[in-house]
């Protein structure tokens, strides 16, 4: 039982690390698409900074590794982890709810600007609830 | 069902739709491409849904950031794979101080403003620098001319006109002309100028001038014609042009004196005038002609006479005692509603 949950959580974890990995590509792609004239290294490289690779990266072992031990203060704690690493990560993925590049188009300054604040404040709420959930399990632990 | 397993339900849920709540106005609006020229833009919707209540809202800033104008359009519904162009009426920001004249380049942003499904709002904004080049382009100052004077003034006109290019930003502004000669400057004007881009502007100039009426009328001068614009502070020089001034009552010379007896008493004299109007209107020309035999008057008559451009030729008959030798002529000149005198030996 222990091995299959090991194993689960490894399987979780890449496929989060995929996830993570290609919500940014598709962002780009479709902010690509939008501006064409707006180069897709510049689209790739402003979502995927160092924060969010960073961040991404930790949030899949935190899941995975809330997989493995889903249970006592170890799990809630995992959970209130990955609550705040999931806030953060997808403040710095959305830029803080507006999308603005900024890139030269035939020497002149273009910037394509989207505004996703609704739906990065329901995901804000989710791991806000996520952290509750957290507290919840260590506490009755 | 434990709290904690509502909690872990709860946030996946509203975590779904969070991401919905991104994704989708993604996908939708990867459908809106939109190009701006001037007031209008031009908004394509290559989705495959309706996009209600497309709004496109412009500003356009100084250098400095400062908004110097903005607009707005009312919403409008896109159908699927369709193109509609948007008016966007842009007005001057009546509390922003910075002239269109010192400008060399304005941002503008543009912001798009959407519902897709009715509910999803999307804002896809994007801006740019125009360059805004040169303020005015084609010139013209026309040459000055009389309209009136008086004794010791003359008040010419001249006719400028321009296109103003300066693209969404209105001018507000004075047009000063000065006028000047080898000696300095003989005259200047203001006039309020208001345009806006692309307008032709064509603006009368009267000024007075600082040259006697004598001279003026009678004398070519050389006139360099300066033309500035200028608004909050800011000053831009639209030209100069430099022209010969034409007076109306060039080369004023007698010609022969033909002296014929009348009776034994008098005879009947007659001094022939010539002169040439260079400008190209007529006018009405009063004299009052004095004949001379030294210091002591000897006769006098008067007349008026209508000028025509070009060379003029007239007569002026005097009845003289038969003793006494007509040596010069007085002429008392009133035109344009000024009056000087000019003496011509005979």
């Amino acid at each position: 039982m222990k091995a299959a949950r090991i194993a689960g959580a490894v399987i979780v974890g890449l496929i989060m690390v995929a996830v993570l990995v290609i919500m940014p590509l598709y962002i780009s792609s479709i902010m690509q698409r939008i501006a064409p004239s707006i180069p897709a290294s510049s689209m790739i490289s402003y979502f995927f900074n160092e924060y969010t690779l960073a961040l991404g990266a930790l949030l899949a072992i935190l899941i995975a590794l809330g997989i493995a031990f889903n249970k006592g203060i170890m799990g809630g704690t995992l959970k209130v982890l990955q609550a705040i690493v999931g806030m953060v990560y997808f403040l710095y993925l959305l830029h803080f709810g507006t999308l603005s590049v900024t890139v030269n188009v035939l020497g002149m300054p273009v910037t394509l600007e989207l505004a996703v604040t609704l739906g990065l404040a329901l995901i804000e709420l989710a791991f806000a609830l996520r952290a509750v959930e957290g507290i919840a399990v260590v506490f009755r632990s | 069902m434990k709290v904690s397993t509502g909690l872990a339900i709860a946030s996946a849920i509203i975590f779904i739709v969070g991401v919905g709540l991104i994704l989708v106005p993604l996908v939708s609006v990867m459908g809106i491409s939109v190009s701006m020229n001037q007031g209008t833009a031009t908004v394509t919707n290559n989705g495959p849904f309706e996009i209600y209540g497309v709004s496109v809202q412009t500003r356009v800033l100084s250098p400095s950031g400062q908004v110097i104008a903005y607009g707005s359009s009312p919403p409008v519904n896109l159908q699927p794979h369709s193109t509609q162009p948007i008016m966007v009426v842009i007005t001057q920001n009546s509390s922003s101080h910075v002239s269109p004249l010192s400008l060399s380049y304005v941002t503008v942003m543009v912001n798009v403003n959407a519902n897709l499904m009715n509910v999803l709002p999307a804002t896809v904004s994007f801006s740019r620098n125009v360059s805004l080049g040169s303020a005015v382009s084609d010139l013209s100052v026309s040459q000055p001319s009389v309209i009136k004077s008086g004794n010791g003034y003359i008040e010419l006109q001249t006719a400028v006109s321009f296109v103003y290019n300066v693209q969404y930003v209105p001018l507000n502004g004075v047009l000063d002309v000065t006028v000047s000669n080898s000696t300095g400057t003989v005259g200047e004007a203001s006039v309020p100028v208001s345009a806006t881009e692309g307008q032709t502007v064509n603006l009368v100039v009267p000024m007075n001038i600082s040259i006697s009426p004598r001279a003026l009328l009678t004398e070519p001068q050389t006139f360099t014609v300066s033309s500035s614009l200028s608004s909050e502070g800011a000053v831009y020089n639209v030209g100069t042009e430099s022209y010969t001034w034409k007076p109306p009552l060039y080369n004023l010379t007698a010609g022969s004196v033909q002296v014929v007896p009348v009776n034994s008493s008098y005879s009947s004299v007659t001094v022939p005038l010539s002169f040439t109007d260079m400008q190209s209107e007529g006018f009405n020309l009063e004299l009052g002609a004095y004949l001379y035999s030294g210091s002591k008057q000897i006769s006098s008559t008067s007349g008026s006479f209508n000028v025509v451009p070009g060379k003029n030729t007239l007569s002026l008959n005097f009845l003289v005692p038969n003793a006494a030798q007509a040596s010069s002529l007085l002429l008392k000149i009133s035109a344009f509603n000024a009056t000087f005198y000019k003496e011509v030996n005979l």
